[in-house]
């Protein structure tokens, strides 16, 4: 705007091709000598006039440029503040979503099963055969069906899960939804 | 702008007072116009 009004400003007051000047050439020196007086009065009016209203619209270009200036600086209160998060990741969780991040990047998913499992899905859909140390007692927990369950108990029919592969058995391999990220018991399976 | 302020009143037909007071008025005006253009921007 102050550019605008420079250019205005040296459009009409310039020294060597302003209107001004130009009327004070073409006009009042050129005036025949009956007309000259009047020509000298409306002039001396219409300068009058033209630097009152330059110098006014100069006053409010500077008060606005002020009002702007000062708007900018200030502080609105009323505005909601900057929303913090309490607390952050683990760096282990972090740690681990960047390796998840890298399987998927491959081509992997995460997908999410039960703890308790089949020996079925933990072991033979595995192909871990029956006669596998891994099966015995010693070294995986099997479990009793509660009495709640209506079941009679036959220990072996359930256990806890020694693997995670046995989701992606038991999922065929699917995504799961992305929440299951945050699970501790998803793993990384092929799709 | 009719008038110009490139010629002289004799050549634009200016003879008289009252013709001169228009002249003016008319410049006048002219200049009203422009500054109201450099008023409407917008401050920045």
């Amino acid at each position: 705007m102050k550019k605008q009004f420079e250019e205005f400003k040296n459009h009409w007051l310039g020294r060597k091709s302003g209107v001004v000047t130009k009327i004070t050439d073409n006009w009042l020196k050129q005036a025949p000598t009956d007309l000259k007086k009047s020509v000298g009065q409306e002039f001396n009016k219409f300068k009058t006039a033209l630097e009152a209203l330059i110098e006014e619209r100069r006053v409010g270009i500077e008060a606005g440029a002020e009002e702007a200036a000062s708007a900018k600086d200030r502080v609105d209160l009323s505005l909601p503040g900057v929303a913090r998060l309490l607390g952050s990741r683990h760096l282990i969780r972090q740690v681990f979503q960047e390796i998840e991040d890298i399987f998927f990047s491959i081509g992997f998913s995460v997908v999410e099963g039960p703890e308790i499992e089949t020996p079925y899905h933990n072991f033979e859909a595995l192909n871990i055969p029956e006669f596998h140390p891994v099966r015995d007692d010693m070294d995986t927990f099997y479990m009793e069906l509660p009495p709640s369950s209506g079941g009679k108990a036959d220990p072996g029919q359930l256990l806890l899960r020694t693997h995670n592969f046995a989701d992606a058995d038991s999922h065929d391999g699917k995504a799961e939804a992305a929440g299951a990220r945050d699970c501790a018991r998803a793993s990384v399976s092929p799709r | 702008m009719n008038i110009s302020v490139e010629k002289t009143l004799a050549e634009q037909s200016i003879l008289t007072a009252e013709q001169v007071v228009a002249a003016f008025a008319e410049v006048r005006a002219q200049a009203e116009t422009d500054l109201r253009g450099v008023s409407n921007e917008k401050t920045v």
